[in-house]
C-alpha cells in the first residue's frame, strides 16, 4: 500500500466517522435517544 | 425498469439467493411486522446504496468494508431512533433484528458488489428492486404464517400510534385443524420458505426447459 493511499484511507475513515457521530448526536438531541 | 424487475424476480434475495434469512425467520410472525421490516430494509438499502455510490471513487479498496459499515450503521441507528420515538410498539416487536440490519448480507452485499462499482442511478434502481423483492417475500411468508398459524391477518396494529386506527381481521374461525401454531415458530418459517423456494426453483427450471 502506497503512502498516499494510506493517508487517503485515514482521511476518508475519519471524515465518515465524524459525519456519522454528528448526525447521530443531532438525531439524539432533536428526536430523542433510545433508553 | 429491467434492473428493478430482476431484483424482484430472478435475483429475489429470499427465494433465489437465500440471503437475509435471519430476520426473515424471526420477524415474519405477523403480516404487519413482515412488511414493516421489508420497508426498513428498503429504506436502508436505498440510502446506503446512494451514499456509497456517490463516494465510491474516494474510498480506497483497503478501507471499503469499515467505511460502508459505518455508513450503514449510521442509517440503521437513525432509523432505530425514529422508530423508537414514533412507533415504539413496532420497535419492541423487532427487538434485536432491527439493529442487525447493519450486518444483513443483502445490504452489505449490494454495497460491495453494486454500489461501490456502479453509478448512483443504477445503484438506486438496484436497491429499489432488491428492497421491493425482499419486502414482497417477507409479506408472502408473513401472510401465510399468520393466516395458518393464528387464523388472523394483522394489517395495522403497532402502527396505530401513527395511523390512529387498527386493521385486524379473523380469516376463519378456529377448528380442529387450524390454527397450526407450529408455523409461528422459526422452524415453521423455515418450512414455509423451503416450500416456496421449491416452487420457485421448479418454475425457473420449467421456464428454462421451455426456452431450450
Amino acid at each position: 500500500m502506497k503512502r498516499n493511499e494510506k493517508i487517503q484511507a485515514v482521511i476518508v475513515l475519519t471524515i465518515t466517522a465524524f459525519i456519522s457521530v454528528t448526525l447521530l448526536y443531532l438525531a439524539t438531541n432533536y428526536i430523542g435517544g433510545i433508553k | 425498469m429491467k434492473t428493478i424487475w430482476n431484483g424482484i424476480t430472478k435475483e429475489n434475495a429470499v427465494f433465489s439467493l437465500l440471503l437475509g434469512l435471519c430476520s426473515t425467520l424471526a420477524v415474519t410472525t405477523t403480516f404487519e411486522s413482515s412488511y414493516m421490516m421489508g420497508v426498513c430494509v428498503l429504506v436502508v438499502l436505498i440510502l446506503s446504496n446512494t451514499i456509497i455510490s456517490i463516494i465510491r471513487k474516494l474510498v480506497p479498496d483497503s478501507v471499503q468494508i469499515p467505511t460502508f459499515v459505518l455508513i450503514i450503521g449510521t442509517i440503521v441507528t437513525l432509523l432505530e431512533i425514529i422508530l423508537y420515538r414514533y412507533v415504539p410498539n413496532l420497535y419492541s416487536s423487532f427487538g434485536i433484528y432491527l439493529p442487525l440490519i447493519v450486518v444483513n448480507c443483502i445490504v452489505l452485499g449490494r454495497a460491495l458488489n453494486v454500489a461501490s462499482k456502479e453509478k448512483p442511478t443504477k445503484s438506486i434502481l438496484d436497491a429499489i428492486g432488491i428492497g421491493v423483492g425482499f419486502t414482497v417475500a417477507l409479506m408472502v411468508i408473513g401472510a401465510i404464517r399468520e393466516i395458518i398459524g393464528n387464523n388472523t391477518i394483522t394489517i395495522i396494529k403497532s402502527l396505530s400510534s401513527v395511523t390512529g386506527n387498527r386493521l385486524m381481521y379473523r380469516v376463519f374461525e378456529p377448528n380442529e385443524m387450524f390454527p397450526i401454531s407450529f408455523l409461528l415458530t422459526p422452524a415453521g418459517a423455515f418450512f414455509i420458505i423451503g416450500l416456496i423456494f421449491t416452487i420457485v426453483q421448479y418454475l425457473k427450471g420449467r421456464k428454462k426447459h421451455e426456452s431450450d
